[in-house]
C-alpha cells in the first residue's frame, strides 16, 4: 500500500480502524513503533497475525 | 520514539503490568528471551537433565519458540513436526519448519497421517458429511496422540523428555475465558504452565509424574501473540502466510476477537497479564494440596496414555474416524 499524506503509524492505524493488539505495521519491510512518520512513497505492510488454523 | 534501554529508535511498545515501554530490535529480542526465562524459572517447567521437544508447526510461534530456546538454554533440544496432508498448505509450513530447525542446529523429525493412520486430513474433509463435528476437532485429537506416541519413544532414548508447545499468553487467556463460559471446571484446571494436576510453582520433578506421561510445557505462556510476531519480523524469519485451508469458524476464534477488540477499545493492554495472574494464584491454592492416586489413573490399552477408563476418549474416537474414512476410500 502507497501512502500520498505524511502521517504517523498512530493515526494510520486509526484512519484505518487497525487494532494494535491484532496487527503490526512495518514500513519498507521494517517493524517500526507507532509514532514513527510515514512519508510519501512509503512501503507500507499491515501484518495481520491473529488468522491461523 | 526511543529505547528506554539504549536509546536507539524503538520498533514496538511492550505491554508491561504498569506502563507500556519503547524497545529497540535488540531489547525487544531480549524481553522475549526474559520473558520465557522467567516463566521457565517461575513454573519449573525445565530441569538440568530435560530434553525439550518442540512441537514445530512452522508458523511464526514455534518458530520463534525455537529459537529463544536454542539460543538461551543448554538443554538438549528436538523438534517434531506432523504431517496431517493438507495441500498446499502442511508441505509448506513444514519446509519452513525443517530449514529453520537446520539452521539452530535442532535435529527434527516429521511424522504423517497417512503412514500412521492410512489417511490424510484431505482424505478425512472430503467424507466430512459423515462426521458430526468441525475437521479441527478431528485433526487435534489425531496430531496430539501423534505427538505423544513419539515423544514416548524420545523418552526411552532421551533423557527427561517434555514436550514444549508455542502456546502465547493470548492462547492461555483465551483457554481460560471458553473453560469459563462453558462452565468446564476440571478443563479450566488445566490451564496450567504444565498440563496436568502437579504441584505448582515449586518445580516439577519426573518422579511425580504418573507413569507413561510426558508432561507438556508452556515456555511461551508470558509472552504475547504481538511480541512473538515482533519477535519473529525483527529476526527476519519467514513462513507460510495464510490459515489453514480448514479453518471454521470456531468459538476461540470469535472469542478471540472479542478480547482483543476490548483490549483496543478500553486500552487495558495489561488485561491479559492479570487475567493470567488472577487465574495462576488461584490454581495454585487450588492444586497446592492435590495430590494424585496412582489408582485413578490407568494405561489406555492402546495408546498405554492415563485413562480412567480402559480405553482412552482419544482412542475411541480415532478408531471410529478411521472406520469411516476407511470404508469412504473402499468405496471410492
Amino acid at each position: 500500500m502507497k501512502i500520498k499524506k505524511q502521517m504517523s503509524v498512530k493515526e494510520y492505524m486509526k484512519i484505518n480502524k487497525i487494532n494494535p493488539e491484532t496487527a503490526l505495521i512495518t514500513i519498507n519491510g521494517k517493524l517500526v513503533a507507532s509514532d514513527k512518520l510515514i512519508k510519501k512513497g512509503d512501503k507500507i505492510e499491515i501484518i495481520n497475525f491473529v488468522s491461523r488454523g | 520514539m526511543k529505547c528506554v534501554f539504549c536509546n536507539k529508535e524503538a520498533v514496538f511498545e511492550a505491554s508491561t503490568p504498569t506502563k507500556k515501554i519503547s524497545l529497540c530490535e535488540k531489547h525487544l529480542v531480549e524481553d522475549v528471551s526474559k520473558k520465557v526465562k522467567l516463566a521457565v524459572k517461575k513454573y519449573g517447567l525445565i530441569s538440568k537433565n530435560t530434553t525439550i521437544l518442540i512441537a514445530l508447526s512452522g508458523g511464526k510461534d514455534s518458530i520463534s519458540l525455537m529459537h529463544v530456546l536454542s539460543k538461551n538454554f543448554e538443554n538438549k533440544i528436538i523438534a517434531v513436526s506432523v504431517n496431517e496432508g493438507i495441500k498446499g498448505y502442511r508441505d509448506e509450513s513444514i519446509f519452513f519448519a525443517k530449514k529453520y530447525a537446520k539452521e539452530f542446529g535442532v535435529k527434527h523429525y516429521v511424522i504423517e497421517f497417512k503412514k500412521e493412520y492410512g489417511f490424510s486430513m484431505d482424505d478425512v474433509v472430503r467424507i466430512m458429511n459423515k462426521f458430526p463435528l468441525k475437521p479441527c476437532s478431528y485433526c487435534g485429537v489425531l496430531r496430539r496422540q501423534l505427538i505423544n506416541k513419539f515423544a514416548k519413544k524420545m523418552n526411552k532414548k532421551y533423557d527427561d523428555v517434555r514436550l514444549a508447545t508455542a502456546h502465547t499468553l493470548d492462547d492461555e487467556v483465551q483457554s481460560i475465558f471458553m473453560n469459563i463460559f462453558q462452565n468446564d471446571f476440571e478443563k479450566l484446571m488445566r490451564c496450567s504452565a504444565i498440563t496436568g494436576y502437579y504441584k505448582f510453582n515449586n518445580g516439577i520433578k519426573p518422579k511425580d509424574f504418573p507413569k507413561g506421561f510426558i508432561p507438556r510445557i508452556k515456555p511461551y505462556r508470558l509472552v504475547s501473540e504481538k511480541e512473538s510476531m515482533a519477535y519473529f519480523l525483527v529476526n527476519n524469519f519467514k513462513t507460510i502466510e495464510g490459515s489453514c485451508p480448514n479453518i471454521s469458524d470456531a468459538y476461540r476464534n470469535r472469542l478471540r476477537n472479542a478480547l482483543n477488540k476490548y483490549v483496543w477499545k478500553s486500552r487495558r493492554y495489561d488485561f491479559k497479564l492479570n487475567i493470567l495472574n488472577w487465574f495462576d494464584a488461584i490454581l495454585s491454592k487450588k492444586l497446592r494440596n492435590h495430590k494424585i492416586k496412582s489408582s485413578e489413573l490407568k494405561e489406555c490399552k492402546i495408546c498405554g496414555e492415563p485413562t480412567s477408563g480402559e480405553i482412552c476418549k482419544t482412542c475411541i474416537l480415532i478408531e471410529k474416524i478411521k472406520e469411516v474414512v476407511k470404508n469412504e476410500i473402499k468405496k471410492e
